[in-house]
């Protein structure tokens, strides 16, 4: 459960050459740990979360993850594009700023989603009681196109979390709510990472944020 | 833009590539032949030279004012290489200006036939032919049936018939009203069902020129369904442009709402987006044509690209692309049109079902039989089609799948479909186009077959068999059976018709396709006769004879020829005087052990004679026609592809949504793979549905194209066979063309994904 990130940069084709957008950045984040990664817009924020996450494989530096029940750190580097994908669906619980339930889906098929991927189907119950306290049990049935913002993205965390991985990240997860769902999601967020043990790394700009966390990486 | 570009240049690039295709090959059907130019056939029984001379000058003293061109012919077989090949001779400067279709051939080439004593060589199998000394090839042409062409006077030399013409052809003025159609929508009037008028003349006969010849035979059904899948072509393209036209003004929307929140009138806009999208689909047009011409050129569609039909097809392009443009333009502004009121809509489906039962019971003309056409497919798009989504759309929202994933599968798909209504019914039409049209020639294709087998059984035809003398042939060693067909002319209320006479019996019953009874009398009469005359089986038929003599008896059959330009009667021997008729025609049924000998025989014993085996003339017309069924089928396939790119277009327009939705899929887990087969399986559902939507509406095409459409233009009926085979082909031809449609994007946003 412990993120290693060590000299890791990422570079983007730009115009004619290519830019490094992330250059030697190092930091480790212990077991249970919240933190938040901030910085001004366009630093690579987004870029670091989907590094850490899995998503995109890193240009130098190395990443290690320690997994809660194998003795030995796992470097992402090194695993094939299947394994990867399989740490990155096993693990990882993902909530972006829009579009995080499939639109083809209900609430309660979404969040049942990665219980059926994952095959941990017997987690069932109690994804549909965490629906239950996030006051959507009207909405089961409802696709995600006639929920409201809030409503979208507390279905979002439900469904990041519905298979208890050990890692859960946000990306701007509040960035089109007012501040009165604002300040629910973050708080949804850490409910979740405390109750389940979760590392939550979260990237915003918003300041609402700083009552739970306990570390910033700063970007600049 | 880019879109766009894209766009008009596939659809102006298919409209090209499908107008010279068509026109090209309708053109290489209709005039294979020398005669092709000429409308009738003045035969001079006597095949002196001097009839010939008193014909034509009571042609030039203004007798048959409709004849504007007269050219003598003689006609024979020269033997090369063991093989009886037809020659030809036709006085090359009698008729300067008529076109004749010697192929590639160059202006100095008929010069050169009559000053060189030579011929121009026509047929594939004469390629590695030797010919013998004394008989000059100028040039060899590609052909399917072999032959010889030259002037008449070499011609008459190497047959050794001095001063002899057999017949004279004839050229007439008559150009049909619609002719200039032609040029727009080549084949589409082989349909209309154009019969030349008959002429007389005291002491000749004219004759329409009908040779039996399956390429002229089936040239205009082939020609007609081509003609059919061109503007099917056009209008699928048309659709094409106005709709993706209409989509790039609709992305542009706030753009445009911008502009007029700063004082700019939507007058001042429209203008702009005129100017803006003549100048696009001048662009298109050139580089559709471009590339139009670069694809015709290197493929082996047709052999060499006409400019003046590509310049034909790339104005039929410019002005369709202008005026759908153009109307997209002026649409997009007011949507509402869009909306049809269900009075209009209730008006529409009621005129509908009007014209089918008018068109199918009310009515015995061709115009008739296309309106059913016509009101078949409108009652497919607003009756049929949104009744089966909505069963559907309660379906799919009933059924659901125990894995989600067959869940967002089915959805999706089912999404897809709605987004891309427009798209999912121009292309189920293509697919049903295609499907009747590949059902109906398939039909054709069985019925004719049928035909060829039970009118050639093995064994030998004598034609011009005067001179032949059946008693001797009975004796000779392998032949089984010899029959005789005296042939000559007879008048019915409606016109002039063939007469064969021979015995009606047993034999001749089951090469007719009729069930035999002993005891009943009376004649067969071919499908035109029947459908001119509106006669039916046990009906009386009255026929006179040259003489007068006048016959009248029952109509115990009536049959297929789809061979047969002309009205044919066949009576029994014995109701006709024997003055009255010629010996035209022997048949053999020879035992297959001898029957190179008998062929030899006969060739030998009646030189003036013409033999044909049954099996040739069977191999070769269905050579023909399989080259025709083939053609049929490429159509129908460039048809598809036209249709294809409008669902293309419907795919990548929800791109940016589902760019979003594989993001997702894929930080949850799912591979590369795992997405494209996600995909792939929602195209397939889609395609699945597109193909079910075009199946009944295909057979139903197919069945007014055998029912209304064929009897009333060709004047023979067609039994439909649904075969699976068939029916398979235009399906899978569907399925996976909207399978790559959909899938295509799916490469774009993967490659992509935000
Ligand atoms: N796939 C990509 N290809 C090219 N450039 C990219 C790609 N992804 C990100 N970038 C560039 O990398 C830089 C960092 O992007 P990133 O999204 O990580 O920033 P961010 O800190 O999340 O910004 P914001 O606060 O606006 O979300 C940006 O300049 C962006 O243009
Ligand atoms: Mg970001």
């Amino acid at each position: 459960m412990v993120i290693h990130v060590q000299g890791v940069g990422k570079k983007f084709p730009d115009g004619k050459g290519e830019r490094w957008v992330i250059d030697d950045v190092s930091f480790k984040i212990e077991p249970h740990q919240a933190t938040v990664i901030r910085g001004p817009s366009g630093v690579g924020k987004t870029t670091l979360l989907k590094l850490i996450a899995g998503l995109i494989r890193p240009d130098k530096g190395e990443i290690t993850v320690h997994l809660k029940d194998s003795s030995v750190p796992t470097s992402l580097n090194l695993l094939k594009a299947g394994e990867l994908l399989r740490f990155r669906r096993d693990h990882v619980g993902f909530v972006y700023q829009f579009f995080n339930l499939v639109p083809t889906l209900t609430v309660q098929e979404n969040v049942l989603l990665p219980l059926a991927l994952t095959k941990r189907e017997h987690l069932r119950e109690r994804a549909l009681d965490r629906l239950q306290q996030l006051g959507l049990s009207a909405l089961l049935n409802a696709f995600p196109a006639q929920l409201s913002g809030g409503e979208q993205q507390r279905a979002a965390i439900a469904r990041a979390v519905a298979h208890e991985p050990q890692f859960l990240f946000a990306d701007e997860p509040t960035g089109n709510l007012d501040g009165g769902n604002s300040a629910e999601v973050f708080k949804l967020l850490w409910d979740e990472h405390e109750r389940l043990g979760t590392n939550l790394v979260v990237a915003t700009h918003s300041d609402d944020v700083s009552a739970y966390v306990a570390r910033t990486i700063q970007l600049t | 833009m880019i879109a766009l570009l894209v766009n008009l240049v596939l659809a102006l690039f298919a409209i090209t590539v499908v107008h010279v295709t068509n026109h090209t090959l309708v053109h290489e059907f209709a005039e294979g032949q020398p005669q092709s130019a000429y409308h009738y056939i003045v035969p001079f029984t006597d095949n002196h030279e001097s009839s010939y001379f008193t014909f034509r000058e009571r042609w030039r003293a203004g007798d048959l004012p409709e004849i504007v061109g007269v050219v003598p012919v003689i006609e024979g077989n020269l033997e090369i290489a063991g093989r009886a090949i037809p020659l030809i001779g036709i006085d090359l400067i009698s008729d300067l200006h008529a076109s004749f279709d010697l192929g590639d051939t160059q202006p100095q080439t008929a010069t050169q036939l009559v000053t060189q004593d030579s011929v121009v060589a026509f047929g594939n199998d004469l390629a590695n032919t030797s010919f013998p000394n004394h008989i000059k090839v100028l040039e060899l042409h590609s052909g399917e049936q072999s032959l010889l062409l030259a002037d008449i006077a070499t011609a008459q030399n190497l047959l050794g018939r001095m001063g002899e013409i057999d017949a004279a052809w004839l050229r007439n003025n008559h150009e049909p009203a619609w002719g200039w159609l032609e040029h727009v929508f080549p084949g589409i009037t082989s349909g209309f069902g154009f019969t030349l008028p008959e002429l007389s003349l005291a002491d000749f006969d004219i004759k329409p020129m009908a040779v039996w010849q399956p390429t002229q035979a089936f040239a205009g059904s082939i020609a007609f369904n081509m003609g059919l899948l061109g503007l099917l072509a056009v209008l699928v393209s048309g659709f094409i442009v106005y709709e993706s036209t209409v989509r790039s003004i609709e992305r542009r929307t706030q753009e445009f709402n911008r502009l007029q929140t700063i004082g700019v009138s939507v007058l001042q806009i429209r203008s702009v987006l005129i100017l803006e999208a003549t100048a696009l689909v001048l662009f298109s047009v050139l580089i559709a044509a471009i590339l139009a011409f670069v694809f015709l050129q290197h493929s082996d569609l047709i052999s060499k690209v006409p400019k003046a039909t590509f310049l034909v097809a790339t104005s039929k392009g410019l002005v369709l692309g202008l005026s759908t443009a153009l109307i997209g333009v002026i649409l997009a502004f007011t949507r509402e049109v869009r909306k049809l009121a269900w009075i209009v809509l209730v008006f529409g489906v009621v005129l509908a079902v009007a014209m089918l039962c008018f068109g199918i019971w009310m009515t015995t003309t061709l115009v008739g039989a296309y309106l059913a056409v016509l009101a078949l497919c409108v009652l497919h798009i607003v009756v049929l089609t949104p009744t089966i989504m909505r069963f559907l759309d309660a379906l799919v929202s009933r059924i659901i799948p125990k894995s989600l994933i067959s869940r967002i599968n089915v959805r999706a798909m089912w999404q897809h479909l709605k987004q891309a209504k427009f798209a999912v019914v121009a292309f189920s039409l293509a697919i049903a186009t295609a499907i009747g049209i590949t059902l109906m020639v398939g039909s054709l294709r069985t019925d004719f077959f049928e035909l060829l087998d039970a009118r050639l059984p093995p064994g030998v035809q004598v034609r011009e068999a005067s001179s032949v003398d059946p008693a001797i042939i009975r004796q000779w060693a392998g032949v089984e059976e010899v029959r005789e067909y005296f042939r000559g002319e007879g008048n019915l209320s409606i016109g002039k018709t063939d007469v064969i006479a021979t015995s009606l019996d047993e034999f001749e019953a089951r090469r007719y396709g009729y069930e035999y009874e002993t005891d009943r009398v009376g004649v067969y009469v071919n499908e035109k006769i029947a459908s001119q005359l509106q006669v039916q089986v046990g009906d009386e038929l009255e026929l006179k004879l040259p003489d007068l003599t006048p016959i009248n008896l029952p109509i115990i059959h009536i049959f297929k020829s789809y061979g047969d330009v002309s009205r044919v009667v066949l009576l029994p021997k014995n109701q006709v005087p024997a003055s009255l008729l010629v010996r035209d025609r022997v048949l053999l049924i020879v035992h297959p052990d001898s029957f190179a000998d008998v062929e030899r025989k006969l060739q030998e014993t009646y030189p003036s004679a013409t033999v044909l085996n049954h099996r040739e003339i069977r191999e070769r017309a269905v050579q023909i026609f399989n080259r025709t069924f083939a053609l049929t089928y490429l159509i129908a396939l460039i048809a598809v592809v036209v249709a294809v790119i409008g669902l293309f277009n419907a795919a990548l327009a929800m791109q940016s949504a589902k760019s979003s939705e594989y993001r997702l899929l894929n930080t949850l887990g799912f591979s590369r793979l795992a997405l494209f087969r996600q995909s792939f399986t929602q195209s397939l559902l889609l395609g699945v549905v597109c193909c079910s939507l075009s199946v009944p509406l295909g057979i139903g095409i197919a069945w007014l194209l055998c029912e209304l459409v064929n009897p009333r233009a060709f004047h023979w009926t067609i039994n439909l066979h649904v075969a699976p085979m068939t029916l398979g082909y235009p399906l899978l031809l569907g399925m996976s063309a909207a399978a790559v449609a959909s899938v295509l994007p799916w490469f774009f946003i993967s490659n992509n994904p935000k």
